[in-house]
């Protein structure tokens, strides 16, 4: 078991509102949980709560058994390695320079990388068949690219578990897919892999366990079949959609409805 | 047979050319440094040549017997030698401070002077001068000005319980305003026959009253700073992520931040004590060496430094022989420095957008 979550909650410093009321979770290895929610129910405060980067109000995360609150970042960054939003850095570091900060858990404070890591996130950079990106500026490859330079880095850490802020957020069409079959692929090669999404679609794509959270902070999660249900989703966004079992897919798809209230 | 993938191959091949490229240019400072220094150390009212300057200097330093006049060798040794590395070490100090800045705030546009360090350092000068006193405690209040300005930059934020980067920027300006107003007031009061010319050298920069004695108790606490920035430049590339992501990669952020902050501040106020501020080096510097070596810290801080160090040796040298009346060298790199940024600005408005 990577992450045990038990009865997380978690509210601003004077704040009052709940983002987090009570929430319990667990992942293990090879594992897929994709966190859906409304706009500002906390998704991103809770995958942040997981990668200790904020702290619980209460609660407790176990990460491979033992309390998160009680590791240090380094010790965190060996265990987890966590992908956030693509954006645009202040310096245009190359892939491959960029890659390398992956091996930060390993180097002190007053190291600097040696030949070892450059070849480690080389390798790393081969396996996802971008290594072409190597020497490009980081800030002038497309998002997608971007994207997939952050994941290299997250699996130049050599975590267990990678979580991910909306890997598809930002994204073209093409470029979403790319990233989640990635994504899928990675949880097959036996990450534990959590995301969060917009889109239930994505969850149903990529399967294992799905995860809702709601306004008020309450989550609920279980197989992705059994929480991704019509009428959780149309409580959850308050909107009108279907669920279709498709032939041709083989899969049940998450389709909204006209927009001109036909039916 | 497995032929070796041309797609693999690619990547190794550019990093090494990279590499060399680096190594190359860092190999042309480092043999240019030298040379400007024996080329300064010769030129100026009193011309030497350069066989005679570095025979005065192995004579000096071995103790062998003399056969230039006392006067090559005070003109060589006493003036010209100490103002040469004092300007190359507050141009090496300045450039790299700035680039530590520029990193830990993850924003290129910040300078030495945007913490109020220089500002501060140099109202502890004038207040010093004000006082008539001596040139010892000159330094010493310009140092304590500094950190003080240091200081208050940091806190105000925090008393704010804010840590981001824009209200450090902010605070920045509050502090250089509240010192700009006192600087103000200081030249308003002091004495315009006698005090004020010096007030405005020291703020306007100079090398012309350099002392080797002056300047030896101030080496150390260049050298170690300057040392643990060089160890630590591949962590600022980690800070210069942002917090959240420096964190998530088991960055210790704030020990690594104030150290590298800490370093940098006492490298401009050192470098305040010696010549009085200088502007644009620290800002101009790590922009020309991010466009030779690419922006991580590794590569830039010692080009960065070697520039720097050769830029001001070359503008103080020009300051001292072009006229006859020695001019403030901020003014000669005011006139360098703005347009050069200008025009770096100019060739990267692809990336700053």
């Amino acid at each position: 078991m990577i992450y045990e979550v038990q009865d997380l909650t978690f509210s601003y410093v004077g704040s009052s509102r709940l983002i987090l009321a009570g929430v319990f979770l667990t992942l293990q290895e090879g594992e897929i949980l994709s966190i859906l929610g409304p706009n500002g129910a906390g998704k991103s405060t809770l995958l942040n709560c997981m990668a200790a980067l904020l702290k619980p109000s209460s609660g407790k995360i176990l990460l491979a058994g033992r309390a998160l609150a009680t590791l240090s970042p380094r010790e965190v960054s060996r265990i987890i390695a966590y992908v956030p939003q693509a954006h645009t850095p202040a310096f245009d570091y190359t892939v491959l320079h960029f890659t390398m900060m992956g091996r930060a858990p390993n180097i002190g404070l007053f190291a600097q990388p040696t030949a070892e890591d450059e070849e480690a996130a080389l390798e790393v950079l081969r396996q996802l068949a971008i290594e072409h990106l190597a020497l490009r500026s980081y800030t002038e490859i497309s998002g997608g690219e971007r994207q997939q330079a952050m994941i290299a880095r997250a699996l130049t850490q050599k975590p267990r578990a990678l979580l991910f802020d909306e890997p598809t957020a930002h994204l073209d069409y093409g470029n979403q897919h790319r990233v989640l079959r990635m994504i899928h692929s990675l949880a097959e090669q036996g990450y534990g892999v959590v995301i969060t999404t917009h889109n239930p679609d994505h969850a149903l794509l990529l399967g294992g366990k799905a995860a809702i959270l709601s306004a008020q902070g309450t989550l609920e999660s279980g197989r992705c079949e059994e929480i991704i249900t019509e009428e959780r989703l149309k409580s959850v966004y308050q909107t009108s959609l279907r669920l279709l079992y498709i032939e041709e897919l083989a899969r049940v798809a998450c389709l909204p409805l006209s927009l001109v209230e036909t039916l | 047979m497995l032929e070796p993938n041309k797609a693999s191959r690619l990547p190794t091949t550019g990093i090494r050319r990279d590499r060399r490229k680096f190594y190359l240019i860092l190999g042309v400072l480092v043999l240019l440094l030298p040379i400007l220094f024996i080329y300064c150390l010769c030129v100026g009212k009193y011309p030497v040549t350069p066989g005679e300057s570095l025979r005065i200097l192995y004579g000096v330093a071995t103790g062998a017997t003399r056969d230039w006049t006392p006067l090559t060798e005070s003109v060589v040794v006493g003036l010209r030698l100490p103002r040469i590395l004092a300007s190359m070490m507050v141009g090496g100090s300045l450039a790299i401070s700035g680039a530590t800045y520029q990193g830990i705030f993850k924003n290129p546009l910040v300078s030495p002077d945007f913490l109020g360090v220089s500002a501060g350092a140099s109202i502890g000068a004038a207040s010093a001068i004000l006082l008539s006193l001596s040139a010892t405690y000159i330094q010493l209040f310009a140092f304590c000005g500094g950190l003080v300005a240091v200081i208050a930059t940091v806190t105000i934020p925090r008393l704010m319980r804010s840590e981001s980067h824009i209200m450090l920027v902010l605070s920045g300006i509050i502090v250089g305003g509240l010192m700009s107003s006192i600087m103000g007031y200081i030249r308003y009061v002091a004495d315009p026959t006698s005090q004020l010319a010096a007030i405005t050298y020291w703020t306007m920069g100079s090398f012309s009253y350099i002392r080797m004695e002056a300047m030896l108790p101030i080496l150390p606490v260049i050298l170690i700073p300057l040392l643990l920035l060089l160890r630590l430049s591949w962590w600022i590339d980690i800070l210069s992520l942002g917090e959240q992501e420096a964190k998530s990669l088991g960055a210790n952020v704030q020990g690594t931040r104030y150290l590298a902050v800490a370093c940098a501040t006492l490298l401009t106020a050192s470098s305040v004590c010696i010549s009085g501020t200088i502007g644009w080096v620290g800002l101009v510097i790590p922009h020309f060496g991010r466009m030779l070596v690419g922006p991580s810290n590794p590569r830039l801080l010692p080009i960065a430094f070697l520039i720097g160090a050769i830029f001001l040796l070359v503008v103080d040298t020009v300051t001292r022989t072009i006229t006859t009346a020695e001019m403030p060298i901020s003014i000669l790199t005011g006139l360098i420095g703005a347009p050069f940024y200008a025009l770096l600005l100019y060739r990267q408005r692809k990336r700053l957008q």
